[in-house]
């Protein structure tokens, strides 16, 4: 962030000094990004990463209780009871965007989360061993679905009317498939934005594709 | 605040200890001291009566353009002021929280020197059709995103925004970008005079991260 916010420093005087103020040209995103952002820090605004860090972190938090679970197989009851009973005695704090309209622990969405993430671990630690696992799976009949990305679309930012029962991870797993990519959508809509729990029905929503 | 300009009140302090301020802000006002969030800001002028202005501020004519000179009214309906009312605005808007005072000059200009109390947002950030984040900026400022490209400033700080001084672009651009993405006027005032006139009458300088 100190590289570019150095860059445009150097852009930015030799333009002054330069051509002046009516020849400006137009930063590079990055650029745009940090500036904003220290200026941001500078109007004591949180910045925008801390919603990454904390849906990384609960991630990582989620996995590491009810990993072993999924990988055992136990019943999708059972690790849900798991989180539910981890959430109530407070070892487990889920992030203000993944609790549901009422303010409680989805845990619906955090079940398939779960097992999203311990699948996508799985394939980080040997991707070859997933897609085996997966062609065992399918061809036993009875596969575990796994998710299927949606497809690639070569589209600028959709909107999105949020509806009665939607909470942010819930609109990042219809659109990205991933309940944990909600800081995404966070970001774009910083603006109109200002508590991850407090979108309301009826708004629109920028979703970066 | 940083230490330099705390260690550059004491040193004065000492002096004015023994001896009133012979350089006072008003007849009134001998200087001023607010407290911004858990900071403590003291502006009061420089007691040397000899000091004189060296450096970049003592020039008297660059190139125009771009450095040409300022109107006193930058845009419609935005005020135009001095330093006593810039005093004024970080005692009262600044200090409740309702007003920033706005360094709208690069950061390299803004890091050599700033008025205390103010934020560095650079003109060029400021800058609707390019930065695409500008909407965090806005929202910091107390703007509510209508959801259809417009915002709702009722509750919007007033800025009051500066630069180098009166042959100085880069406060009007700002001001002018603000007004383009819907900041009322009336929520904009314009301190025509900048840095220079600042200094040439010796008030307080903060040297950022010293």
């Amino acid at each position: 962030m100190y590289f570019y916010h150095k860059i445009s420093i150097i852009s930015v005087v030799s333009l002054a000094i330069g051509s002046g103020v009516a020849a400006q040209s137009p930063l590079s995103d990055a650029e745009y990004e940090a500036s904003t952002n220290s200026i941001l820090s500078a109007l004591g605004v949180a910045p925008e990463t801390d919603a990454e860090t904390e849906a990384e972190d609960f991630k990582a938090a989620l996995l590491a209780l009810v990993g072993d679970a999924i990988a055992e197989g136990k019943s999708g009851d059972y690790i849900s009871a798991l989180m539910q009973e981890a959430s109530d005695d407070g070892s487990l704090i889920v992030p203000d965007a993944m609790l549901n309209t009422e303010g409680e622990i989805d845990i619906e969405l955090l079940l398939q989360a779960a097992i999203n993430a311990a699948i996508e671990s799985e394939a980080d630690d040997d991707v070859t061993e997933f897609e085996a696992a997966l062609e065992a799976e399918a061809a036993s009949g009875d596969a575990v679905v796994a998710p299927t990305p949606p497809e690639p679309e070569v589209v600028a930012d959709l909107e999105y009317t949020v509806r009665p029962g939607d909470t942010l991870s819930r609109i990042a797993n219809k659109f990205y498939n991933d309940s944990f990519a909600y800081p995404r959508i966070l970001k774009a809509n910083s603006g109109s934005i200002s508590n991850a729990n407090q979108i309301r029905v009826g708004q629109v929503l920028r979703i970066p594709q | 605040m940083k230490p330099v300009f705390i260690g550059l009140f004491t040193a004065l302090f000492v002096s004015s200890v023994v001896l009133a301020d012979e350089v006072q802000i008003t007849a009134e006002i001998p200087f001023i001291e607010i407290e911004i969030g858990d900071e403590t800001i003291l502006i009061e002028r420089i007691q040397d009566q000899d000091n004189r202005l060296e450096g970049d501020f003592t020039k008297t004519s660059r190139a125009c353009p771009p450095f040409c000179i300022r109107p006193m009214e930058v845009a419609k309906g935005v005020i135009t002021v001095g330093e006593l009312e810039v005093l004024d605005f970080l005692e009262t808007d600044v200090a409740n929280k309702e007003g920033l005072l706005i360094d709208a000059r690069i950061p390299s200009f803004y890091t050599k020197g700033t008025i205390p109390g103010s934020i560095n947002i650079p003109f060029n950030i400021l800058a609707p059709d390019d930065n695409k984040y500008i909407g965090a900026i806005l929202a910091a400022l107390g703007a509510v995103d209508n959801g259809d490209d417009t915002w709702n400033f009722a509750n919007a700080k007033t800025l009051m925004l500066y630069c180098n001084g009166l042959w100085c672009g880069q406060s009007p651009r700002a001001i002018n970008n603000l007004i383009s993405m819907g900041y009322p006027a009336e929520k904009l005032v314009y301190y025509r005079g900048g840095m220079q006139a600042w200094q040439s009458v010796g008030l307080t300088v903060f040297v950022p991260n010293q």
